[in-house]
């Protein structure tokens, strides 16, 4: 059950805290845990340089991830930005899916058999993308966790993995 | 102001209902799939109009996935989100959907969100209404009510909590 987990909608924006507004504006403000991280991400050519802005606010039970590309490798981002720079409406680009036990998570990737965009972690936290373009439009992330890990991204407390 | 609690469901849209199916159950094993295929009276701020759809929707795990072909009548905002390529049937998300179990609070949460109404449409059993919050989310977003016994109809998953 490749869906089972689910817990994010996450979006592309040009600009990370003019769509936070936007958002808390119009749909009521949450706590955003907000970070802003160089990363270097595991890719099939090799290691990449990745820096981006980022946002996690939930709500309820749901939690929207809202990411500014700045710097390096963010070209999985790209492609759903409007070319209009000035145009700050996120845009949907992956959903993701959480994860318990980091073996068993490997294996189903493997086993769902989408091309690996690429991978990255931090401590207690691993992210994989997967390119799930040709299948439902848009991109599938995998993150295993420890339980440190998800009260890191504000897991709320007693809210089950379905 | 309005809230996004309540999301059980990403709905896309396609070119073709069949094709899309197939390539969700085909790579991710989705099954289950309950079709649907009618012409939907609605409202919108204009007029009542009609529409024609075909719908497959199937519960993964505690998400709803549900994906919808416009076939005609006023289905403008289903084709807002589609490619632009006819034969390309892969889905796109078009929306969420939020539950709502007090249809009076839901009437006015809609009324005081700002969000423009796209479209809506209610039975007995039912009322939708589809905001058009591109301008916030890029995107749609469908309030949905049922009567009682209506989730349990759709397969609501067992300890699935409303959250």
């Amino acid at each position: 059950m490749y869906f089972k987990g689910h817990f994010q909608n996450a979006y592309i924006t040009h600009d990370l805290y003019g769509a936070l507004e936007l958002i808390d504006n119009r749909f009521g403000k949450v706590d955003w845990i907000v970070f802003e991280p160089d990363m270097q991400l595991k890719t099939a050519n090799g290691i990449k340089e990745s820096s981006v802005k980022a946002a996690l606010g939930w709500h309820d039970g749901h939690q929207l991830e809202i990411i500014q590309p700045v710097k390096g490798y963010v070209d999985h981002y790209l492609p759903v930005l409007p070319e209009d720079k000035t145009d700050i409406v996120p845009r949907f680009h992956h959903i993701a899916v959480r994860r318990d036990d980091e073996k068993a998570m490997r294996e189903e990737i493997a086993q769902l058999g989408l091309p690996v965009e690429f991978e990255g972690e931090v401590p207690g936290l691993i992210f994989i993308y997967l390119n799930a373009a040709k299948v439902l439009g848009h991109h599938f992330e995998y993150i295993w966790a420890t339980p440190e890990g998800w009260e890191m991204q504000g897991w709320p407390k007693d809210r089950p993995v379905y | 102001m309005v809230s996004l609690r309540g999301h059980y469901q990403n709905g896309y849209v396609t070119h073709d209902l069949d094709r899309a199916v197939t390539l969700v159950e085909g790579r991710y094993g989705l099954t289950g799939w309950w079709r649907f295929e009618a012409e939907v009276s609605v409202e919108t701020p204009a007029c009542t109009a009609t529409m024609q759809i075909r719908i497959a929707s199937a519960w993964a795990g505690g998400l709803h996935i549900e994906i919808v072909e416009p076939m005609g009548g006023a289905d403008e905002h289903y084709r807002a989100l589609l490619p632009d390529d006819p034969d390309d049937p892969t889905p796109r998300l078009h929306h969420w959907a939020l539950r709502r179990d007090d249809l009076q609070e839901m009437r006015a949460e809609l009324s005081a969100s700002g969000l423009p109404l796209a479209f809506a449409g209610e039975s007995p059993a039912m009322v939708f209404a589809y905001m058009d919050a591109r301008a916030s989310l890029g995107h749609y977003l469908e309030f949905v009510w049922k009567a009682p016994g209506g989730w349990e109809k759709i397969g609501w998953p067992e300890g699935r909590l409303l959250l």
